[in-house]
């Protein structure tokens, strides 16, 4: 997906790592399930640097992510927390909160 | 196909035997235009309508038409003609000779049948013929015994007609055709016998694939985020459609390598967590590997 498309005019590059790296400058920081016990830490490194952190995660949102998905009654869902997207120092859009589990 | 001779001995003959026999004899002379001409009349006759040498030989002198003009066509009439002539034969108590060249052609007729069914699904993928040409062989088989079982035949052609269109339809998921004619004759298999392992393989893969092509949607990010939930309920339906083919598989043998696998990917779909995670153990037991890629999880 990330070789086909764009967003905008810009290329989508996808890195993977261990750790977060704050120096990498990333818009977006997607946390496994298994890295969930440093969802506090990232969230606060990454304050105001307008970076999307999404988990996939019980209680991820709760933690800190702006995005967390989780699964109810066997379908996909999404948790989200506008306040943690403020924190974060991005802009949000309302009518992204009606398809959402919104936790805030 | 040969006749056997036909004698009217010691007999005087009227015109009408006269014709038969002359019949016969353009017949063997290699004459089956004029033998048409005599023999047509004789079994319109009252005198000579209820012979069976008659309707027999009318069929085999039909025959000799048909076999230089119409051998290849599905609809010939000349080929219902020799039916409908053995038919009428046997029905007036032939002798044993009569019988056994009665058997003999309509043998040729249904065998007939059976390849063009075979050569219309294999070559030209035409099932509509095929199936058309199926049916009449059917037919055809049940005027020579009509308590003859076709089970075992009917699985044979259903089976065949629904491997291959499902092949299709796994191959080109837009071809709905192919998908429409796979569902029938797998289910027409499945009517027979439920527990044919092939044809609920089949039916399970063919739903399983419309599953994961949906979410393949989502994964490629072509679906709009307000149609997700709608895309993972069609999804989960065609999963649990599969679901039920694959569990008559793997209830009937739970080492099934290919069930096994294709319920882990509909539980996948399903995203039960339990199950997943039981048939993930189920695959590694059995040595299967599992892709994590969904564009792997097709046949």
């Amino acid at each position: 997906m990330a070789k086909r498309k764009k967003v905008g005019s810009q290329d989508i590059e996808v890195k993977n790592t261990p750790a977060f790296d704050k120096n990498v400058n990333a818009n977006m920081v997607f946390l496994l399930p298994e890295a969930s016990k440093v969802i506090n830490d990232v969230s606060g490194k990454s304050k105001n640097k307008g970076i999307l952190l999404i988990t996939e995660n019980s209680g991820g949102a709760k933690s800190g992510s702006s995005i967390n998905f989780i699964i109810v009654d066997s379908k996909q869902k999404f948790e989200y927390s506008k306040n943690n997207a403020i924190k974060a120092g991005l802009k949000t859009n309302d009518d992204f909160k009606s398809l959402a589990i919104n936790v805030d | 196909m040969l006749l056997v001779g036909f004698m009217l001995c010691g007999v005087v003959l009227n015109a009408q035997e006269a014709k038969l026999v002359r019949a016969q004899s353009l017949y063997f002379a290699k004459n089956p235009e004029l033998a048409k001409l005599c023999i047509d009349s004789v079994v319109t006759h009252p005198e000579t309508m209820r012979r069976f040498e008659a309707w027999t030989i009318r069929g085999y002198v039909y025959y000799e038409i048909y076999k230089l003009t119409e051998k290849n066509l599905l609809e010939s009439s000349l080929r219902d003609t020799i039916v409908k002539s053995i038919v009428r034969s046997s029905q007036l108590n032939p002798d044993a000779d009569y019988k056994s060249q009665n058997e003999k052609m309509l043998t040729s007729m249904w065998k007939t049948y059976h390849m063009m069914a075979k050569t219309y699904l294999f070559e030209q993928y035409n099932y509509e013929l095929s199936s058309k040409a199926y049916n009449k062989f059917r037919e055809t088989f049940k005027l020579m015994d009509s308590t003859a079982s076709l089970k075992d035949r009917d699985i044979e052609y259903y089976l065949a007609a629904g491997s291959l269109f499902s092949d299709k339809f796994n191959m080109d998921k837009s071809n709905v055709k192919a998908f429409e004619i796979a569902k029938v004759t797998l289910m027409r298999v499945l009517e027979l016998n439920p527990l044919d392992t092939s044809a609920n393989m089949n039916m399970g893969v063919m739903y399983l694939n419309q599953a994961t092509s949906l979410i393949e949607k989502i994964d490629a990010g072509e679906a709009s985020i307000q149609d997700v939930d709608i895309i993972q309920d069609d999804a989960a339906k065609l999963a649990k459609q599969a679901e039920q083919f694959f569990l008559k598989v793997y209830n009937q043998n739970n080492k099934h390598r290919k069930a096994v696998l294709a319920l882990y990917y509909v539980y996948r779909v399903l995203l039960d967590e339990a199950k997943i995670l039981a048939f993930e153990q189920k695959c590694k037991e059995l040595n299967i590997q599992v892709m994590d890629d969904s564009n792997n999880q097709q046949k």
